[in-house]
């Protein structure tokens, strides 16, 4: 008689361990997170606070209006790009404030820089640097949180 | 062990817990043992499982 025990592997979590471990550093992989939660969190917190302070919200509402975006729209945006800055900086609900801003930028790359070509230097700025701010924002929200997050803190004690 | 010759195997998902595994070959619920291995010299054993396994076995 003989007997073979194997581990019951769910189908499920199979493929997570498959990624998991071959393809991530797991001991620097929460710093490259925090550097890019930083990042983004610094650079909304600075176009939201352009927004208000530099050109006003008056301003910029209508150079929405000149690119064909509703006026209205300005205060909002720019308050969801300095809280959404914030929360980032913080690591509050990470996935789902970088998840929020996605589409900022979906409008940033085609309605207000789609037009001036793809070049970075281009008169008015290309869409790649908008483009490539949307793409980050995507890899944030697949990320998480990363290193010397608040909003992990209180769910790594509750799992404790 | 002098059971039947023919080899059946066979694949089961257990949960963990306590599983007794019939070792004589004449349970009909092979291979949990269903007691009729009364009247012969083997006992079941006890399979102590901490995770659900894969357990495959052989006669
Ligand atoms: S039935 Fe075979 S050991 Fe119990």
């Amino acid at each position: 008689m003989k007997i073979i025990i194997r581990d019951d592997i769910p189908a499920a979590s199979s493929r997570n361990q498959r990624l998991a471990k071959p393809v991530i550093d797991l001991a620097t992989a929460p710093y490259a997170i925090l550097v890019l939660r930083v990042s983004l969190g610094l650079l909304f917190v600075a176009h939201g606070g352009l927004k208000v302070f530099t050109f006003t919200l008056p301003g910029t509402a209508q150079f929405f209006i000149s690119i064909g975006l509703p006026g209205f729209l300005a205060a909002p945006v720019a308050i969801a790009e300095i809280l959404g800055g914030l929360l980032l900086l913080a690591g509050i609900y990470t996935r789902w404030v970088a998840l929020v801003l996605f589409p900022i930028l979906l409008v940033a790359t085609f309605k207000v820089h789609g037009a001036n070509g793809w070049l970075f230097s281009n008169e008015g700025g290309g869409w790649e640097f908008p483009a490539l701010f949307a793409i980050a924002c995507i890899v944030q929200f697949l990320l998480g949180d990363g290193a010397w997050a608040i909003g992990s803190i209180g769910q790594r004690r509750a799992s404790n | 062990m002098s059971h039947s010759s023919q080899s059946a195997s066979s694949s089961i998902r257990l949960d963990a817990g306590t599983h007794w595994i019939c070792t004589c070959g004449a349970s009909k619920n092979f291979p949990h043992c269903d007691g009729s291995h009364k009247g012969t010299a083997f006992q079941p054993l006890a399979l102590e499982l901490e995770t659900a396994k894969i357990v495959e076995i052989s006669k």
